[in-house]
């Protein structure tokens, strides 16, 4: 490996292997600073094992990562002290109040005094818990424990924003809230690594999007260069009144079709045309007896890319 | 170094807002002390010694027989006085050694004797029929006597009825030596004369006269075997002192459960990606459960102190073996926490083992009124750490030194050490990067 200390993150060779279960394969990231970097994958594709060990928490099997330079097998508390983590769960004290948690945790972190304090208060303002710092977090909303669960990753200034699938399972308003607060630290000047299953979110974050999927990465790039691995397939969704194995083997065999996934009664096709591909898609189904009872068409985008490239939908 | 006593402060503060953690330390000790102090009073060891209750025994002796006229010349007892058995069980009975545990009224008329028991006046009336020591000389040796007791009473009359058959045993056993004496000094010697007989019946009485009445029985209050300085010590004390260790010991288990609790909720794996060495995570852990423990001895101490009025003995005594307690008790908690996987596996894992060795440890205070205890208790109780804990404090409460205790308190540092290098070890390679 050849060390850039330029570089926010670094890895090579990465594996993680518990057991007979091999979670992470041979992932190589570099991570300039100052980007939102996205990696995007279904869940179980291994972006929570590859991040636990750029932070330190797990022990790669094979392969390194570094924070800035700082290897996090070497040197793990030089590394540590430069990231901030958001875990994927809520990682809080429910019968401690926000300020108490925040205070902890920037001890944690090594902060003191009235640094510490100060810093408190500017957390809290960040995330809107001001006039509820006194409140025992167990009583808090689900959206209001996201905050604060982010919150508690960017006492110390970190360099670097290490944020595990921070939208799962939350309101779209909360949502919306998580992505305007990652764009504002990037504005900040600081360094996102975010992982996540929701397309959406890594197209409107991410300079630069991995896709992994079954431990390893199987496209990395820019948006438009990810798009451009799909040259100018387009996807049709579609969705029929009966059984999807009815019309799956004939639709293989359409002229123009190169790719079919089904999932939740859904079709997922990627098609050379949709406008020359479509009404053979009809005739075959009308000859199966078989309805289509919703048609869209999209244009490229990184759901595409990752049909295109595993022959699954991205959700799965 | 501050980074350990950030968590164990954190943690601290946890336990202490539990309500349920604040009860088990604290409300549930003092509440089971409270309830045995009202039952058996608030007795402290040096005001009001532990004692059996005085029974009120009333004696009618019809007994007109006499040894002088059933055995051959100069085989009766010796005693002046003891002409009869009804004789020989009133000089018995009337024995100052009794004094603490009866009171003895002679009567004549066995109806009265009955009705003064009847209306509790008395707690026992012996009634001893006029062919007494006739019956009981006679060949069969079938005497009976009559004690009438009141039903609501148990220890005394089981007392009178226990001096009573221990006498009375003597003297047939010693009719049944004298027997066998005189059939075999027949068969050695060929011939046996009179005055022979006469002589060996003699000594054999005598020996079974009143003058050896006052080793039959021995009552003593419980108390540590230390010398002449020893105290006898109060129930309310002992149960305060199990109570204590009991509780503490249970407290270091639960406290350090936490290491659980973090885990599954997050925070602990949220703890290790700050720059926190995993060993500063789990000292603090440690220290956590330390200082937790000191606080429940410290209230605990002090309350018994004041509330009950408990002499816990010399003071720099009591406070290191309240450290060692402490420390073992910390210890002891890592140690069992180190081998459960979930909290819920935990709660119940460590309330049978928590309990079982508890009780264990409790077992001398449990057979407290015993005169003589089966010696396996002891033995089943310095198996766990909370015996020797216990032990220790039963033996300052009765006046012991430090010098007495340091062996208590040595092998309670010996546990602490066996428990805290096990877990933490097993803790260290539980959380080694995986």
């Amino acid at each position: 490996m050849i060390l850039n200390k330029e570089l926010a993150i670094q890895t090579h060779d990465l594996h993680k292997d518990f057991g007979e279960v091999y979670a992470v394969r041979g992932v190589d990231l570099a991570i300039k600073p100052g980007e939102v970097f996205s990696l995007l994958g279904p869940n179980g594709a291994g972006k929570s094992t590859t991040i636990s060990m750029i932070s330190g928490l797990l022990k790669p099997t094979q392969g390194q990562a570094t924070i800035l330079g700082h290897s996090v097998t070497r040197n793990p508390q030089a590394a540590k002290a430069l990231i901030g983590v958001v875990p994927q769960e809520i990682a809080l004290y429910g019968d401690l109040s926000a300020r108490e948690n925040l205070l902890f945790w920037g001890k944690m972190y090594g902060l003191r005094g009235n640094a510490l304090k100060q810093r408190v208060d500017e957390i809290l303002t960040m995330i809107g818990l001001s006039d509820r710092q006194k409140g025992r977090v167990e009583k808090f909303s689900g959206g209001m424990k996201r905050r604060l669960n982010i919150g508690i990753a960017l006492l110390h200034k970190p360099q670097i924003v290490i944020m595990d699938e921070p939208t799962v399972g939350i309101d779209p308003q909360s949502r919306r809230q998580i992505l305007d607060s990652v764009m504002e630290l990037n504005r900040q000047g600081m360094t996102v690594l975010y992982t996540t299953h929701y397309m959406e979110e890594a197209q409107e974050l991410s300079e630069h999007i991995a896709i992994m999927d079954h431990g390893q990465i199987i496209a990395s790039g820019t948006h438009a260069e990810l798009v451009r691995i799909v040259g100018e397939l387009d996807r049709i969704e579609l969705t029929l009144n009966a059984e999807a194995e009815r019309v799956l083997e004939a639709w293989q065999q359409v002229p123009g079709v190169k790719n079919i996934a089904a999932e939740n009664g859904q079709l997922h096709l990627l098609v050379d045309d949709s406008n020359t591909v479509l009404p053979l898609l009809f005739e075959s189904a009308a000859q199966a007896s078989v309805r289509i009872t919703s048609v869209e068409i999209q244009e490229p985008n990184l759901e595409t890319v990752f049909l295109h490239l595993t022959g699954r939908a991205l959700r799965d | 170094m501050k980074k350990v006593f950030d968590i164990a402060f954190k943690d601290m503060l946890q336990s202490f807002r539990s309500l349920i953690a604040v009860l088990f330390m604290f409300g549930v000790p003092l509440l089971m002390t409270a309830m045995f102090a009202l039952m058996f009073g608030n007795s402290d060891g040096e005001e009001e010694p532990f004692t059996l209750p005085v029974t009120k025994v009333i004696l009618v002796n019809q007994d007109s027989g006499s040894f002088g006229e059933l055995l051959p010349t100069g085989a009766a007892p010796q005693s002046e006085s003891a002409a009869s058995l009804g004789d020989v069980l009133t000089l018995t009975l009337s024995n100052e050694n009794l004094a603490d545990v009866l009171t003895l009224t002679e009567m004549d008329d066995p109806t009265a004797a009955r009705a003064a028991v009847d209306a509790q006046a008395a707690g026992v009336a012996i009634i001893l029929l006029p062919d007494l020591t006739e019956r009981y000389l006679a060949a069969d040796g079938r005497a009976n006597i009559e004690i009438y007791q009141d039903p609501a009473l148990t220890i005394g009359p089981a007392i009178i009825h226990g001096i009573i058959s221990q006498m009375l045993d003597g003297f047939s056993a010693s009719k049944i030596s004298m027997s066998v004496t005189i059939e075999q000094y027949a068969q050695t010697h060929g011939t046996i004369d009179e005055a022979q007989i006469q002589s060996i019946i003699g000594q054999y009485f005598a020996s079974a006269g009143t003058d050896n009445t006052s080793a039959q029985l021995e009552i003593r209050a419980p108390q540590s075997e230390t010398g002449a300085e020893a105290r006898s010590i109060g129930i309310t004390a002992m149960i305060m002192a199990g109570m204590m260790i009991f509780y503490v010991f249970f407290t270091g288990p639960s406290t350090a459960q936490s290491i659980l609790r973090e885990e599954e909720r997050g925070t602990l794996q949220r703890l290790f990606v700050t720059p926190t060495p995993t060993t500063a995570i789990l000292s603090g852990k440690f220290v956590a459960t330390l200082l937790t423990i000191v606080v429940q001895f410290a209230v605990l101490l002090l309350s018994g102190y004041f509330i009950f009025n408990i002499q816990w003995g010399d003071p720099l005594a009591i406070i290191l073996l309240c450290a060692s307690i402490t420390l073992s008790a910390a210890a002891f908690g890592i140690f069992l926490i180190s081998w459960m996987q979930s909290e819920r596996q935990a709660g119940f894992m460590l309330g049978g083992v928590v309990t079982l060795t508890g009780m264990a440890g409790m077992m001398p205070i449990f057979v407290l009124g015993m005169p003589k205890p089966p010696a396996f208790i002891k033995i089943v109780s310095l198996a766990t750490p909370q015996g020797w804990a216990v032990d220790g404090l039963q033996s300052l409460m009765t006046g012991s030194t430090l010098a007495n205790v340091m062996p208590n308190i040595l092998i309670l540092l010996l546990w602490a050490a066996i428990f805290f290098i096990i877990g933490s070890l097993r803790f260290r390679n539980r959380y080694a990067q995986e």
